[in-house]
């Protein structure tokens, strides 16, 4: 699982109805310069700014904005539906209270 | 998944049987401008995507990609790895709408 | 399996039953000249590692999985072993 800043929301008027009812959160990725820049404040709002290229997540933890999430990705992304088969290749399955974030020693 | 422009519909008569009726649409990723982060710019780069859904040209859509793309009734058996599974109504970012097919 | 640098931890609430009960912690991934590669990700740790220590880990989401006991959890990284010296 990677660590992202949720940012935005994505609503849909047509979705496959395998999909539906679920909710679509735009996130940004979290490099270890991004996390170390919010300086042991990494688990409250907005205090992380993700850099990766952006994606869409399906959310499974009601992530609000500002929040940190630990998303998965491809194949995996869609296990925790089984044995219903749901297309998505990310999932945010953890929504994160607290993070510390140190140099590499 | 990833936002994404329709941009056109492909048309290929030689091709694999089992991809025979199956629509195929041209789309063009965007992505949060990262040095402004209130627009969508396109991501530069263009791909084949299967639309169970009848997205029409001009729409955003929302695209799944990889294994993924085959977890659907209507594209389980197909050599697919990218396809439509929603059509976008609006994108915030940052509580701010910055799409709206109302605008 | 990539070499990594446990570089903090995490604590959450709100989870995938799959994650209740492991402790997560933060890795950085690391080439064995020690420069990163790619993003920081988060493992489940089972064997007592934590910040500061140069770890081995394995994306094995299978194995996560039966870590953690739980056959749809969306886990994918596990800590396997702690690098000597």
């Amino acid at each position: 699982m990677k660590i992202g800043e949720v940012f935005g929301r994505v609503t849909l008027s047509r979705v496959h109805p395998t999909l539906a009812g679920i909710r679509w959160i735009v996130v940004s990725p979290c490099s270890l310069k991004a996390l170390l820049a919010a300086d042991g404040r990494a688990g409250e709002p907005c205090a992380v700014r993700g850099d990766g290229e952006d994606l869409v997540v399906a959310d499974a933890v009601g992530a609000g904005h500002g929040q940190l999430v630990g998303y998965s990705e491809g194949g995996e992304a869609a296990m925790p539906y089984m044995p219903r088969k749901v297309p998505v290749d990310a999932h945010a399955g953890i929504l994160l209270d607290n993070l510390t974030c140190h140099e590499i020693t | 998944m990833f936002l994404a422009r329709v941009t056109g519909a492909v048309v290929a008569t030689q091709k694999a049987e089992t991809m025979t009726g199956q629509k195929l649409l041209v789309v063009e990723p965007v992505r949060v401008d990262p040095h402004d982060r209130g627009r969508l710019v396109s991501a530069g780069r263009t791909f084949i995507a299967v639309d169970p859904l009848g997205a029409g040209i001009g729409q955003m859509v929302l695209i799944v990609q990889g294994s993924s793309a085959r977890l659907m009734p209507e594209t389980e058996k197909l050599p697919v790895d990218t396809a439509v599974i929603g059509i976008v109504d609006s994108v915030q970012v940052d509580n701010r709408e910055v799409f709206s097919v109302r605008s | 399996m990539q070499f990594g640098a446990v570089v903090g931890h995490a604590t959450a609430t709100v989870k995938h039953k799959g994650f209740v009960g492991s402790k997560l912690l933060v890795v950085q991934p690391l080439r064995d000249t020690g420069e990163t590669d790619g993003d920081p990700i988060l493992a489940i740790d089972r064997i007592g590692s934590g910040p500061g220590m140069k770890v081995i880990i394995s994306s094995d989401g299978k194995a996560a999985r039966q870590a953690v006991g739980s056959k749809d959890s969306p886990v994918r990284w596990l800590v396997v072993g702690v690098v000597d010296g």
